[in-house]
C-alpha cells in the first residue's frame, strides 16, 4: 500500500480501482489448474452434451406430443414415442407435421399440392387423407425429432444371477 | 410510436391451443379461488355469460348448452404468457410485460409508415409459434394504443393490428369509444363525467384544460393529455387485476444464479409490499426468464416455473424463497440472461387466510409469521378489518372435478396424444 511503503523496500504497489463495468467473457475449461505439460482434451473447451440445446431451436415454439398409434409405423414411429414439435417451421411439402383435423390431432407427412393437402401415412392398411374445405384443417407444428425409448421399461422379475 | 398487444381470452385461448376440440366451442374457464369465471370465450359470451360469473349460478347454462368448463390452469397459463413474451422480446426491441396477457411494445426504432403491416406480422408469428391469438394496437401514446387495440380485438377488419396515426384516425377512434372502455378512466369517474353530458372519449379529449384540471386529478389530466397524443404516462404494470407481475431487462446480461436470485428477491419484495398495500394474497407464483432473442448468435433458452404456495400469503421472505426455488429449477449455465421476472399469477383477498389459520393449528411458526403478515395487512388498510371470521366456501375442489386440464407445455407425462390410429 502506498501509505505504508515502510513495510517493504525495493516491491512498489500500486492500487487501482477495478473496473467492473464492462465483463469480458472466458473460455471455461474446467480441468483444474494443473503444473506442467497442459491436457490435449483441454483444446475441446465444452462443458457437456445438452440435448435441449442441439435439438430444441426455437424453445418458445416448441412442444413435444406422444404417439398413439400406428399409423406412421413404416417410418419407425410408434406408440409411446416423443414428438418434438417446433411450431415456429413454416411447413414445407413432405414435412412430418402435427395436424388438427375436424378438432383432432394426428400425426402425417403432409404433401402440399397447389390448392389441396394430402395427408400421407406410413402403413399399408391406412389410406392417404384428402383435406377438404369442408374440414376444420391445421397444421399444428412440424416435427423435428422422434425420441423413442428403445428399452421399454420391463415388470422386475427375480432373477438368479 | 408504442403498441399494446393482448393476447384474446388469454386462458381460454391456451386450453385451445391444446384441445382443439374445443376451439369452436363456448368455453369458461373457472378460479380455483372463489369459483367464479374469469375467461369466457366469444361463444360463451354470447349465451349471455360474463367475467365473475358463479360456477354455482350458470351450472345449469353450462349443461344446457353444452359449454366445456376448466379451472384455472395457472402453470399451463405461466408457460404460454412466457412463451408469448419470449417471441415478442425477439421480434421489438423493448417489451413491458404488463400483465400475464398484455405488454406494451416500444416501436420507437421501426419504420412509422409501414407499422401496419409489421404489427400484422408479430400477431401472425405469435399464433404460429404459441397458437395464441392477439390483437395489437399501435399510437402515439399508451392510452390511445389501448383504445386502438381495443378496436384490433372488436373489428375483424382491421385484422387484428390497428394503428392511429394521425389525427383523423385519433378522433374517429375516440368518437366510437365509450368512455368507461378508456385506460385509466375508472367507473365512479366516467359516471361523474356522463353527469357533465361527456359520453364519448372524444368528448373528453377535446375539454378544454380548465375544465379538465377542474374535473379532474393529476392521473385523470394524464388520461386526457394521453388522448391528445402527448405521451406521459411510463410504465406500471397492472395490479389490478388477479394477477401481480414484477419483471425487467437487464442492462447487462447476467450469467450467475446470485445475480439472478438478487433480481428475483428485489421482484418479490416488491410484489410482497404491493400485495400487503392491497390487502391481497398470493396463492401461487412463476418465476420465468429468458436469454436475449437479438443475439442470435448466442444460445437461447427460456423458461418459467410455478410454485403453488402452501398457504396464501403476502410475507416477502416466504415468496422470496418459493421463487428462489422456482429460479433454481429453471437456471441454466452457460446462458446470458436478458430478462428475468416473477408474476403472481392468482391472488386471492386475505379474507381466505382465516382457512389456513385454522386448518393447519400443528405450525405454530408459520402461523406466527403469518400472524405478522396478517397484521401488516391491517395496518396498510386502515380501517378495514380485513381479517375477520366469515365461511369460505371451497368451490374450487368442486369446479375442479369438473375438467382439470393438464400441463401441456411443461410436464411430459401431460403432453398432447398425437392419434395415429384413424385413416379415415
Amino acid at each position: 500500500m502506498p501509505d505504508s511503503s515502510g513495510h517493504s523496500t525495493s516491491a512498489h504497489i500500486d492500487i487501482f480501482s477495478a473496473d467492473v463495468s464492462s465483463s469480458l467473457a472466458l473460455p471455461y475449461a474446467d480441468n483444474g489448474i494443473q503444473a506442467g505439460f497442459p491436457s490435449p482434451a483441454q483444446d475441446y473447451i465444452n462443458e457437456s452434451i445438452d440435448l435441449n440445446r442441439e435439438i430444441i431451436r426455437h424453445p418458445a415454439a416448441t412442444f413435444y406430443g406422444r404417439v398413439e398409434g400406428d399409423s406412421m409405423i413404416d417410418e419407425g414411429i410408434e406408440t409411446g414415442d416423443i414428438l418434438v414439435i417446433d411450431r415456429s417451421i413454416e411447413p414445407v411439402d413432405g414435412d412430418l407435421s402435427v395436424c388438427c383435423i375436424d378438432g383432432e390431432f394426428t400425426l402425417k407427412r403432409i404433401k402440399l399440392e397447389h390448392d389441396r393437402v394430402w395427408l400421407i401415412p406410413s402403413n399399408e392398411t391406412f389410406d392417404p387423407i384428402l383435406v377438404t374445405p369442408d374440414k376444420r384443417f391445421e397444421i399444428w407444428g412440424v416435427v423435428t425429432y422422434t425420441i423413442k425409448q428403445n428399452r421399454r421399461p420391463r415388470k422386475k422379475r427375480h432373477t438368479n444371477y | 410510436m408504442i403498441g399494446l398487444i393482448d393476447c384474446n381470452n388469454f386462458f381460454v385461448s391456451c386450453e385451445r391451443v391444446f384441445n382443439p376440440a374445443v376451439r369452436t366451442k363456448p368455453v369458461i374457464v373457472f378460479s380455483n379461488n372463489d369459483g367464479c369465471a374469469v375467461a369466457i370465450s366469444n361463444e360463451a359470451k354470447a349465451l349471455g355469460v360474463k367475467r365473475g360469473d358463479p360456477y354455482f349460478k350458470i351450472k345449469g347454462a353450462c349443461n344446457a348448452y353444452g359449454i366445456e368448463i376448466y379451472s384455472g390452469n395457472h402453470k399451463l397459463y405461466g408457460d404460454m404468457s412466457t412463451r408469448v413474451m419470449a417471441v415478442l422480446s425477439a421480434i421489438v426491441p423493448e417489451i413491458d410485460i404488463y400483465s400475464i396477457d398484455e405488454a406494451f411494445l416500444h416501436f420507437e426504432t421501426f419504420d412509422r409508415s409501414t407499422l401496419q403491416s409489421t404489427g400484422r406480422d408479430i400477431v401472425r408469428k405469435v399464433r404460429r409459434f404459441t397458437g395464441i391469438p392477439t390483437s395489437l394496437g399501435i399510437a402515439e401514446t399508451r392510452t390511445l394504443a389501448k383504445v386502438a387495440a381495443r378496436f384490433a380485438k372488436k373489428y375483424p377488419g382491421y385484422r387484428s393490428c390497428c394503428v392511429i396515426d394521425n389525427e383523423e384516425k385519433r378522433r374517429k377512434a375516440l368518437e366510437l369509444t365509450p368512455l368507461r372502455e378508456i385506460w385509466g378512466v375508472g367507473r365512479r369517474l366516467s359516471r361523474k363525467l356522463n353527469d357533465h353530458g361527456i359520453i364519448t372519449g372524444l368528448q373528453l379529449a377535446d375539454l378544454p384544460v380548465d375544465a379538465v384540471e377542474d374535473l379532474f386529478n393529476v392521473s385523470g389530466k394524464k388520461t386526457w393529455m394521453e388522448l391528445n397524443g402527448s405521451p406521459c404516462i411510463g410504465f406500471e404494470p397492472d395490479d389490478q387485476q388477479k394477477q401481480m407481475m414484477c419483471s425487467r431487462s437487464f442492462g447487462k446480461f447476467l450469467t450467475t444464479f446470485d445475480d439472478l436470485a438478487a433480481a428475483v428477491a428485489a421482484f418479490a419484495s416488491t410484489v410482497g409490499r404491493k400485495m400487503r398495500e392491497r390487502s391481497l394474497c398470493a396463492v401461487s407464483l412463476s418465476v420465468f426468464l429468458y436469454t436475449d432473442g437479438f443475439r442470435s448468435d448466442l444460445p437461447q433458452y427460456y423458461n418459467t416455473a410455478h410454485r403453488t404456495l402452501s398457504e396464501p400469503t403476502a410475507d416477502t421472505l416466504t415468496i422470496t424463497a418459493a421463487a428462489t426455488d422456482a429460479l433454481r429449477s429453471i437456471f441454466r449455465k452457460g446462458f446470458a440472461y436478458k430478462k428475468a421476472g416473477l408474476m403472481i399469477s392468482e391472488l386471492t383477498d386475505s379474507n381466505h387466510i382465516q382457512q389456513s389459520l385454522f386448518s393447519n393449528p400443528a405450525d405454530r411458526e408459520r402461523r406466527r409469521r403469518l400472524m405478522e403478515t396478517v397484521d401488516s395487512i391491517n395496518r396498510c388498510t386502515i380501517g378495514h378489518d380485513t381479517v375477520h371470521s366469515g365461511s369460505y366456501s371451497p368451490i374450487d375442489n368442486f369446479v375442479r372435478r369438473e375438467k382439470p386440464s393438464r400441463l401441456f407445455s411443461t410436464r411430459l407425462s401431460d403432453i398432447i396424444t398425437i392419434n395415429c390410429n384413424h385413416g379415415s
